[in-house]
């Protein structure tokens, strides 16, 4: 860009830029929108002719310092911009706070956290957690996002709406569970999971998990009443009885349990390191309906970090901000990823008059709540940044300084620079100390947070039995659960098998047909997560005994052995699948990942079965609704029994890989010339089978294949000549003989015969 | 393919269950040669007019159980309604209304509770069911003496 182009008003060629730049990119969405650089030379350049700019033309140096990411210096002028006696921000003027704060938070939330100091990998089990956050592909999450995926199972012993102690548990299609009233429900759209956004498909009615119900009796009674206690507190807080709303949240305290009652909080703005004991359990918290900040929510079962935060909200009420403030620090130790504890505790610094550390709660709520619900906050948040801003600006009469000297172009401005650069070339204003200072403590917290974890209030303090997580099916501990529309629960194998007979419900017989239609289910995380957790070594005992039945039920040395038609190498064989022990064996193939199975033909005698069958991969399945199927396979090699047994229902072989002697040297002329005249003499066969019939074969075998570069190699000789075999009217008996013939001159010969007497009445007809 | 090793461990668990926590009045034991064969003896519930007496069944768990029913027969002679003369019973538990969730303890609870309370409007061996009917008091004669005849004292 030429000096000349500075002639004109740089004002209005800056608002250009940049309106160009905003038309293209939403404000505050890159870190490097190339417009502003242009900007922010102008600016400089301005100031550097010795011209005085517009307060206009500092706001929007301010701006696109902003947009650059260069925000303590961004601070630095916002701070000069609402110095005392300028006027108060203009609407414009506001969306430029609106547009620092929204980086701030970004900027925050992308933040890099090194390993945590004196943690070594044997000692600390949230080690995984924090490789997590900075893994190596470079795609960072951000605090919000990483909470919700947090977790072995991304669920803990709360709900999963409220994370609180489940009132009246119901698990959703998706596998999560959440307390009757915490679930979604939207008018013509019905239930569905507020976590991972998955519609209740099963039913349109909630149906209370008997299992988990049990459960959650047992384990955490003493939770539940704490939680009827606090409801009861919110019914007297709504109805302004702030005093009576009090006492039954500190009976509800009392109630559960709970040790932090003023204790340490760990998450605070002292500059000390943070200190945490590295031995509570992971959990997760769930920042659900932040926008609903000056309300109870009705939505909400309670847990203790719960009634702290509604006891801080009936203190604030009342006037009596410490106590506010101090409850709202125990939720943030209970529950630091949990926007709702940090906005409150905003509030209540608010109050108390500390305004800078306000707005650092307020940040902080702000990286933990989800984008279309941060928007109403916002424009508050923004109104205590510009008190800030205030507070910390330059007296009035601070000047601009003017730059000396022209600008390096090629090298790079530092952006995150030392603020006690003393040479100051680039600072047209001067460097914030409070300010800079702040956004340090900012970052500082971030970093914490985003180590921290949540405490996990549902601690278990009963033992635990194995027998309290036994499916009523299989009578072992459960593999996989999968909770029906019905509330109950059973092994994800055992529930199949038991669909593969009857549609309906092993327990309660309610019908389970489009539960069945459905076929997409997912296994319910509570339980997974507390069997993992509780009874992590039956757990794991159970797991491989799942893999072991697995494989025994696939594996080659007992095949199961579907008895049925005769099949043949390299030609497709579609199934209809709809006994329930055929079902069985194809899920079992399926899921064990084998996908194939033995495919004999029937034989009246005792044996029940051929003694030579083949091997069919499984290509596709397609379900019908009821469970029925469509299994499409392509056969691969022969084997030849060698013992019979049966599992399940269906039955079984040990078998042997059984295949073609390899014709001898002297022989492969020959046999060449016998292949080649087969050929010729199927092909014209072809050519003389109706169109139509030729359709129909196509339609279901395909084309014939061509020959292989060197066919007589082949375990199976050519594919072409089991194609053909299997084209040809041929009754069962004549199809087992081809498949018992090792040599493939023997199988040529007798293809021969039959296409010489098949063509013989071709040509009669 | 009915040996230990390749025996469901379900049908372990319950036959544990069954040895350890007998239900009150019925004995189930496994077959030595066979671990799907349960030989049963269910006594008379008291006020029933099979009081006294002690019977035999047997009890198989097939192929598939628990995705079908065990097939249960009376081994011991009785009138009953419900009850025909090979001993088959008529249970709907043992038929359509099977669920894999059910186990040999319930299906014996069931028969034990069928003893009790004979359901003549369901029957199976209609000539017995004809007289409960008709003549309750002579049908629970008749079963009283089958007992006496067939069950007792062996
Ligand atoms: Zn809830
Ligand atoms: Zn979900
Ligand atoms: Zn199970
Ligand atoms: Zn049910």
């Amino acid at each position: 860009m030429s000096t000349a182009a500075y002639s004109t008003n740089v004002s209005d060629r800056a608002r250009l830029i940049l309106q160009i730049h905003r038309r293209k990119k939403k404000p505050g969405q890159t870190m490097g929108d190339d417009g502003n650089e242009p900007v922010i030379r102008l600016f400089e350049e301005t100031l550097r002719t010795g011209k005085e700019p517009s307060t206009e033309d500092i706001w929007r140096y301010a701006g696109a310092l902003t947009r650059v990411g260069r925000i303590p210096e961004a601070l630095d002028v916002f701070a000069y911009c609402v110095r005392p006696r300028s006027n108060s921000p203009n609407l414009t003027q506001s969306t430029w706070l609106s547009e620092l704060l929204e980086k701030m938070v970004s900027c925050l939330n992308h933040i890099e956290i090194g390993p945590r100091p004196n943690a070594n990998k044997e000692s600390s089990p949230t080690l995984t957690s924090e490789q997590e956050s900075t893994e190596p592909s470079g795609k960072k999450r951000t605090l919000y996002q990483r909470e919700r995926e947090k977790g072995p199972t991304g669920c803990c012993f709360g709900c999963c709406g409220c994370g609180g102690v489940f009132c009246y548990p119901v698990t959703l299609s998706c596998g999560h569970t959440f307390c009757k009233r915490c679930v979604r429900y939207k008018e013509g759209l019905g239930y569905s999971c507020s976590m991972c956004g998955q519609k209740h498909t099963f039913s349109s009615q909630l149906v209370v998990s008997v299992i988990i119900a049990e459960l959650v009796e047992k384990l955490w009674s003493n939770e539940m009443e704490a939680a009827k206690l606090r409801t009861e507190g919110n019914a007297l807080f709504e109805e302004g009885n702030c005093e009576e709303a009090l006492r039954k949240y500190d009976e509800s305290v009392t109630l559960g349990g709970a040790p932090w009652n003023g204790c340490q909080p760990f998450l605070t703005l002292s500059p000390d390191p943070m200190t945490k004991g590295g031995t509570l359990k992971q959990g997760t918290a769930y920042s659900q309906n932040p926008h609903e900040f000056e309300s109870m929510s009705e939505d909400e079962t309670p847990d203790d970090a719960l009634v702290y935060s509604n006891r801080s909200l009936a203190y604030q009420r009342l006037g009596r901000a410490e106590e506010a403030l101090r409850d709202a620090e125990s939720a943030v130790t209970l529950r630091p990823k949990w926007a709702k504890a940090h906005y409150r505790r905003g509030a209540g610094q608010r109050s108390l008059g500390r305004v800078e550390e306000a707005f650092i709660s307020f940040l902080l709520c702000l990286c933990l709540t989800s984008e279309p619900q941060a928007s109403p906050i916002i424009s508050e948040v923004t109104k205590v940044l510009l008190s800030v801003l205030k507070l910390c600006s330059p007296g009035a009469g601070c000047k601009l300084k003017r730059p000396q000297g022209p600008r390096d172009e090629d090298s790079d401005p530092s952006r995150q620079e030392d603020p006690s650069d003393a040479g100051g070339s680039q600072q047209l204003v001067k460097p914030n100390t409070r300010l800079r200072h702040l956004w340090e403590r900012c970052l500082s917290e971030a970093k914490k947070l985003k180590r921290s974890e949540t405490v996990e209030f549902l601690r278990v303090k009963n033992d635990v039995k194995r027998g309290d997580f036994d499916c009523p099916l299989c009578l072992r501990m459960y593999w996989q659960p999968i909770t029906t529309p019905c509330g109950h629960t059973f092994c994800k194998s055992c529930l199949e098998r038991s669909l593969d007979h009857n549609p309906e419900c092993p327990l309660c017989k309610g019908p389970l047909d489009l539960f069945l239609a459905k076929r997409d289910w997912k296994v319910t995380q509570f339980l997974e997560y507390a069997m993992q957790t509780l009874l992590p070594e039956e757990f794991e005992e159970r797991m491989k005994i799942h893999e072991e039945e697995l494989r025994n039920a696939t594996g080659f040395q007992d095949m199961p052995i579907f008895v049925c038609t005769v099949a043949f190498p390299s030609v497709q064989c579609p199934l209809h699948v709809f006994e329930p022990r055929y079902r069985l064996m194809m899920r079992r193939a399926m899921e064990s990942g084998t996908r194939h199975f033995g495919m004999c033909s029937p034989t009246s005698d005792a044996q029940g079965f051929s003694g030579v069958g083949t091997l069919l991969e499984i290509r596709d399945i397609q379900y019908f609704p009821d469970g029925r199927s469509v299994v499409d396979t392509i056969g691969a090699k022969r084997f030849r029994v060698l013992t019979r047994g049966t599992r399940d229902g269906y039955n079984t072989a040990t078998v042997e890989p059984f295949m073609d002697m390899p014709p001898s040297e002297d022989m492969l002329t020959e046999l060449k010339k016998k292949h080649d005249e087969v050929r010729e003499e199927a092909e014209r066969w072809m050519e003389g089978v109706a169109r139509s019939t030729r359709d129909n074969i196509h339609l279901h075998f395909g084309s014939m294949p061509p020959v292989e570069p060197e066919y007589w190699t082949l375990p199976n000789g050519p594919a072409w000549v089991w194609w053909v075999i299997a084209i040809l009217p041929l009754d069962n008996n004549a199809q087992l003989a081809f498949l018992h013939m090792s040599g493939m001159e023997k199988r040529l010969n007798a293809l021969l015969r039959i296409l010489g007497y098949l063509g013989d009445r071709n040509g009669n007809i | 393919m009915s040996g230990v090793g390749g025996l469901p461990r379900r049908i372990i668990k319950e036959t544990q269950r069954l040895m350890a926590e007998p239900v009150p009045g019925i004995s189930a034991v496994p077959d030595e040669n066979n671990a799907r064969y349960f030989h049963v003896v269910v006594a008379g519930p008291e006020g029933s007019p099979f009081e006294g007496g002690v019977f035999k069944l047997e009890l198989f768990l097939p192929e598939e159980y628990p995705m079908s029913a065990p097939k249960v027969r009376f081994l011991t002679k009785i009138y009953h309604p419900n009850v025909d003369k090979l001993g088959r019973i008529c249970l709907d538990i043992l038929k359509d209304k099977w669920s894999p969730a059910l186990q040999i303890r319930t299906v014996l609870l069931s028969i034990q509770a069928l003893l009790s309370a004979p359901n003549p409007d369901d029957p199976l061996q209609n000539d017995v069911a004809e007289l409960w009917k008709v003549n309750e008091a002579e049908a629970l004669r008749n079963a009283r003496e089958w007992t006496r005849l067939y069950a007792m004292g062996n």
